[in-house]
């Protein structure tokens, strides 16, 4: 895959923004912006083909992730409706290459300030989307890629991970085989 | 005095919220639920198990204490070895428990007379075998889980040890073959700990916090008499009466920053190894010119840490894809941390946590494809062989106040410390310890580094001795010369030995609890 940044977008991605979280009053997420950013996030698992079946068991973890950083200050709701004109945009520049666009050649640099709407919607969404996606189980697939038939779950702990949806149970780990001396 | 100030009086006001001070609060609160307490704290609340600020920490490591944390300017290291308080201690509603790893290991029979074996640092005022039930119920209180049985103990821990980890296999062989004997790191944080690996922001307060002992006793109906002030900086003591009687306590109202003075019966000091003997040296009248407790020139003096020694070594592959799965080492070994290695400086060795690991999620950020990050797992594997380095501390280092004030009200402070002339020998003695294991384990590019002289566990600012010429403290932790005031923190300890203070600190706290409840003697686990 060639990583050649190169503009990407019209008018909408290569709008100048501050460097910050964009301001917005805290509200939940609407359904409809729910749908658009899951949408990213599912292809985040497809592009990199790290999830068991889909992403649909990662769905209620991600939904708390998304409310938390919606609810709370700072708002994310303002980024989250700007990455969705980002997405569109991209959809129409580049049809069915838009997120590979995104994910590969956005030409954003991650670990510098964002100041463009595209660089917004890269860094305070689909960065953070991959991290979650990474903690939340996507993990197991780069650790344990062909897990035993017995154990298809994935015996493996990841910073961040939590197991079972209600905080109730202890995250295996592969351990080492203890030899008697 | 004026009238106003002198009405509201207090049976004990504790000064310090962290491990010491919860915990002191809870054992008084237990046994007499009207116990009227006052807790001053300089720090503010960050509230703990909150889903935004975990869910912040997750994808950005972005703690949401930091700002509780020493900043670069707020001390002035002076002595010829630098000395790095930023990121060690903590000023907040719980203390430097707040980002404590857990980590609960017991002091050694030998610590207890470093003085009497290698003629450094300070002995004890009494024995392991004394401490021994306290530790015990440390543990306990603590939920330390482990299965070790060096030094002895006289009852299991109370909760099973976390596995060796597969990463760790090799290490253990290694050990084994060289006749170091590995051990399961005890932890405190067995109570409900999902195994998450976000120690540092728990997202179900699993790891032991002072700030959900406070939690607790804020909530708790019985304790009505209980009353916690943030952001109240601790000013200084002042008798009444006699010398021998500190009932009065000046701190800075947490809304006007003005001066507020309470009287308490028991004054106790939990505010750490940096703040309590500043607070005893500025606490200065015509009965005590040089500060309280200070006739014999010894407060803020002989303070420790621990040099961070490590060795890092490379393979050129990681076939078995390891990572840390646990946000904690499981891997020890105290071999080194005996009474033959005291005068050489004992070490504590444990397979650091953060080794080997891969940011999978930073490769997808930038860019690389599942083929690209595949490569990268399974790529050169990082080991580190960490440890703990006992220092046996010097009358001439001081800790004291410098010119101002911190952003919290409280002085800054000057640190004068330097390492002795055969530092630098000795430490390069056990790091030969270390580099041989990694050698055995077959790694490569190995990287021996003695670390920098940090505050981490800052100990022995006001330690305990037999009389005042040794000490500031006796074995009660009350200060000599006076009645009614006590340092109850690490800057009681005589030495800090080789591993992390804070189970010793519990232990000790247990033990003032049990002497200020008038039960000393009758410990029971």
């Amino acid at each position: 895959m060639a990583h050649t940044p190169h503009k990407v977008g019209g008018d909408i991605c290569s709008q100048m923004l501050p460097p910050e979280v964009l301001p917005a009053e805290p509200r939940p997420p609407s359904e409809a912006e729910i749908d658009g950013l899951w949408r990213v996030f599912v292809a985040i698992g497809e592009t990199w083909q790290n999830t068991v079946h889909d992403s649909a068991g990662l769905r209620s973890s991600w939904l708390d992730f998304l409310t938390q950083k919606c609810v709370t200050r700072p708002s994310y709701i303002g980024e989250y409706s700007s990455a969705l004109s980002v997405f569109e945009e991209l959809d129409r520049t580049h049809g069915d290459a838009a997120m590979d666009t995104l994910f590969f050649h956005s030409g954003v640099n991650s670990s510098t300030p964002p100041t463009t709407r595209l660089a917004h919607a890269k860094q305070y969404v689909v960065d953070e989307f991959i991290r979650v996606q990474i903690v939340i189980g996507g993990f197991k697939n780069f650790i344990v890629p062909d897990p035993p038939a017995e154990r298809p779950d994935h015996i493996v702990n990841h910073r961040g991970f939590v197991a079972g949806s209600r905080y109730n149970r202890v995250t295996p780990v592969r351990v080492a085989i203890e030899q008697t001396p | 005095m004026s009238a106003d100030q002198t009405r509201v009086g207090y049976e004990y006001i504790i000064i310090g919220s962290g491990v010491a001070g919860s915990t002191l609060a809870t054992q008084l609160l237990e046994a007499n639920p009207l116990t009227k307490i006052l807790m001053l704290e300089a720090g503010p609340v960050v509230p703990m198990k909150d889903r935004r600020y975990w869910w912040d920490y997750v994808v950005s490591y972005k703690k949401p204490y930091t700002h509780c944390y020493d900043l670069a300017g707020d001390n002035d290291s002076v002595g010829r070895t630098p000395w790095v308080s930023e990121g060690s201690r903590m000023m907040i509603y719980g203390g430097s428990t707040v980002h404590w790893g857990g980590w609960s290991m017991r002091f050694k029979p030998e610590d207890f007379h470093l003085f009497s074996n290698t003629g450094g640092g300070g002995d004890w005022p009494y024995g392991y075998d004394e401490l021994e039930p306290y530790y015990c119920r440390a543990e306990s209180y603590l939920s330390v889980g482990g299965d070790d049985r060096d030094p002895w103990r006289s009852k299991p821990y109370p909760m099973p040890a976390y596995p060796w980890t597969i990463s760790d296999g090799e290490m253990v062989e290694a050990f084994q073959s060289l006749g170091i004997t590995p051990g399961k790191m005890p932890m405190a944080r067995a109570r409900k700990c999902m195994a998450t690996g976000t120690c540092k922001y728990c997202p179900v307060g699993a790891r032991f916090s002072g700030s959900y002992i406070l939690d607790d006793l804020l909530a708790d109906p019985r304790f009505v008499n209980f009353t916690y002030l943030g952001s109240a900086p601790a000013q200084r003591l002042e008798c009444e009466g006699s010398k021998a009687k500190v009932n009065w306590v000046t701190y800075l109202d947490p809304t006007t920053a003005e001066e507020v003075t309470a009287r308490g019966d028991t004054v106790l000091v939990c505010s750490g190894a940096y703040e309590a003997p500043k607070l005893l040296q500025r606490s200065v009248s015509t009965a005590w010119e040089e500060g309280i407790g200070n006739d014999h020139d010894l407060v803020g003096r002989y303070p420790v840490s621990h040099p961070f020694l490590s060795v890092s070594g490379t393979k050129p592959d990681n076939p078995e894809r390891w990572i840390q799965e646990y946000d904690f080492p499981t891997l020890m070994s105290r071999t080194y941390d005996t009474e033959a290695q005291q005068q050489n400086g004992k070490i504590f060795l444990m397979k650091d946590a953060n080794y080997p690991s891969v940011d999978i999620a930073a490769q997808m950020i930038n860019g690389r494809t599942r083929a690209e990050v595949d490569r990268v797992v399974t790529g050169e594997r990082s080991m580190h062989l960490s440890a703990f380095m006992e220092e046996k501390g010097s009358w001439s280092d001081r800790f004291t106040a410098a010119k101002g004030t911190t952003r919290f009200g409280l002085p800054r402070t000057k640190i004068d410390f330097s390492h002795p002339a055969d530092f630098t020998a000795r430490a390069q003695k056990n790091l030969g310890y270390m580099t041989a294991v990694l050698r055995e384990m077959g790694y490569q590019n190995l990287n021996p580094q003695i670390g920098s002289q940090d505050g981490h566990h800052t100990s022995s600012t006001t330690r305990m001795g037999v009389d005042p010429t040794e000490g500031v403290v006796d074995e009660n932790l009350r200060v000599f010369g006076t009645e009614n005031l006590y340092v109850c923190s690490n800057a009681a300890l005589p030495n800090c030995a080789a591993v992390n203070p804070t189970l010793t600190l519990v232990a000790v706290t247990l033990k003032l609890a049990d002497h200020l409840l008038g039960r000393d003697g009758e410990v029971s686990v």
